[in-house]
């Protein structure tokens, strides 16, 4: 007993120290962006300081990343509401309706997930270039590509939602006269809701990091947070109490999302295969 | 598509429906349903594709006009030494991240499943690089690793070593991708695990300490040959996802010092879009595509199995 109780203070020790170099670096960016600029390349390191919010503040009013913040929430929302319209009926055919090639329908949605982004994205640059979608004042080509990227993944999950629905309540709602409409409406949505919002979620997450997709048919206009992003970082002088300001706020979003879905995620992001 | 429509039977009796849980009486319906999500998902996958195939056998390049070349891209991608160095580059990546990536994934594993208390909070605390944004993390590590006023050089020397050049000297660059790779994706591979691990009872370690097994023989006869598909999976999905990063080297070192982390996925994006030299990136994109297909059919044959 007493050889058991030693081995686990082991453990937890080695836990601690493994979890502290995990853990290091985001806390170091969050003690970076709570410094002045003077204290934030002071070297040795300034440990205490009197933290400061001006980065945020300064961030906050700052145009370009205002527009960068907004361009990020359209994109993400628009391109999340259309892939769902679309999906939605799709994965709920695939799980219910009995047709032909169901199979080979469901299999090929899939598989357009393992083609890398990079082979698809020139003939769209070349495309939206021609006709001027680039230039727009508005992010419609990044939404478009962000349908592209994120309606496999939502048709093949809303699939797997739909199928765990026990058949028998829409059954039940037949036999009480209801019609498909009602049926669906009040029956099976409501059900499948918890799948409905993980799918939606994880849309809107993948939607907000991408940046290889929207870095390449974004015009300063219309450049997304991960593109303003990688143009901080590509900086000589980069203003680092700014930048890491920046960073936690453009992800502080996502760590929430994360931690309400963490049971779904690890699927989500299998089946995401090709980044 | 009519045909398709009517070759499913129309109604169903009211008995049939109740013996097989997945029917309908409007199997025309469904075609309804499924068309827009298709159509459209045809259209912005396959026509670029196909048009993305089509050009890699034209020779395209800025101010030159378009010319039908057959293969000559896909010779002139062979007989580039950038090309056979970028797929060096790329093994490299993929052996090291896989690597240092699974060690770590599995260390994590392994002490976690040895406790109980706060388990559930160490989970979600390891978790929080890996769903970083991938710009962001390159944005941290820029920030650590930065030679002469980063924190890692600093701590370095004040322990008396050197504090070496990590994003800009030629050997070392790689090497500091791979550990930010690890430390983002190793958490994922310990979910996975973690998963794994969890369904192996208990009583088969008690049967193996009733014959005497030590802990080194109960992990090599039961953790790891229980856990073989869980690492299947880690290790093809990672492969795919080394294989294609982008925004890591887009972030930290945009190929450089040199050529020293331009991978082939790196190379094919700036034959492209930094040298366009169109038809040559497109047949470079259709080798990294045969590659990704190759492994992922391999991949989703199993995952899909499993899920139905």
């Amino acid at each position: 007993m007493k050889l058991a109780a030693k081995k686990s203070i082991f453990v937890y020790i080695c836990i601690f120290i493994l979890l502290s170099f995990w853990l290091f670096p985001i806390i170091w960016i969050l003690l970076t962006s709570l410094k002045n600029n003077i204290q934030a390349l002071a070297i040795p390191p300034v440990w205490i300081f009197k933290p400061t919010l001006q980065n945020y503040s300064k961030l906050l009013f700052d145009g370009k990343f205002q527009l960068a913040i907004l361009n990020s929430i359209i994109v993400a929302g628009i391109s999340t509401c259309i892939v769902m319209l679309l999906a939605l009926p799709a994965g709920y055919a695939l799980a219910r309706f009995r047709m032909k090639h169901k199979e080979d329908i469901a299999f090929y949605v899939i598989s357009t997930k393992m083609a890398p982004p990079i082979v698809v994205l020139f003939s769209f640059y070349l495309w939206f270039s021609k006709i001027g979608l680039i230039q727009l004042e508005f992010p419609l080509s990044v939404i478009i590509l962000h349908i592209t990227y994120n309606l496999p993944l939502s048709i093949w999950l809303l699939r797997g939602f739909f199928e765990g629905i026990p058949w028998e309540s829409e059954e039940a709602a037949k036999v009480d006269g209801a019609n498909q409409f009602q049926i669906l409406r009040w029956v099976t949505i409501p059900i499948a809701m918890p799948g409905i919002l993980i799918t939606t979620t994880l849309c809107l997450m993948f939607s907000w990091t991408e940046f290889l997709f929207a870095s390449t048919v974004s015009s300063p206009n219309t450049m997304t947070m991960s593109v303003l992003m990688f143009t901080w970082l590509s900086y000589v002088q980069i203003e680092w109490g700014l930048i890491t300001a920046g960073g936690i706020l453009y992800a502080l979003p996502i760590l929430i999302i994360a931690i309400i879905i963490r049971k779904h995620l690890v699927e989500g992001m299998s089946f995401g295969l090709a980044k | 598509m009519t045909n398709r429509e009517n070759s499913c039977s129309t109604k169903d009796s009211p008995l049939r429906k109740s013996s097989k849980r997945r029917s309908s009486t409007r199997f025309n319906m469904a075609w309804y349903y499924v068309l827009p999500g298709l159509l459209v998902l045809i259209l912005v996958t396959l026509g670029p594709f196909i048009y993305m195939i089509s050009q890699s056998f034209y020779k395209w390049g800025i101010g030159s006009e378009r010319e039908f070349t057959g293969f000559g891209n896909y010779l002139a991608v062979i007989v580039d030494p950038k090309f056979w160095f970028s797929i060096r580059v790329s093994i490299f990546f993929v052996v090291a991240g896989l690597l240092l990536s699974h060690l770590f994934g599995l260390i994590l594993t392994l002490l976690l499943s040895a406790i109980k208390k706060w388990r559930g909070l160490f989970l979600v605390l390891f978790c929080i690089p890996m769903v970083l944004p991938p710009i962001t993390a390159a944005m941290i590590w820029k920030l650590l690793y930065r030679p002469n006023t980063g924190i890692i050089n600093y701590l370095l020397r004040t322990l008396g070593l050197p504090g070496p050049t990590w994003l800009g000297s030629y050997g070392l660059a790689p090497v500091s991708l791979v550990i930010v790779d690890a430390w983002q994706w190793a958490p994922f591979i310990m979910l996975i695990l973690s998963g794994g691990i969890n369904t192996i009872t208990k009583e088969i370690y008690e049967a193996a300490e009733v014959d005497g097994a030590s802990g080194w023989d109960k992990l090599m006869a039961i953790t790891f040959p229980l856990l073989k598909p869980f690492f299947f999976l880690t290790f093809f999905l990672r492969f795919i996802w080394i294989f294609t990063t982008f925004d890591l080297i887009a972030g930290l070192t945009q190929g450089g010092p040199g050529n020293a982390t331009v991978t082939l996925y790196y190379y094919t994006y700036l034959k492209t879009y930094d040298f366009f030299r169109i038809g040559e990136g497109a047949a470079l994109s259709i080798v990294i595509f045969l590659i990704v297909f190759g492994v992922s059919m391999i991949l989703l044959k199993k995952l899909v199995k499993r899920r139905m």
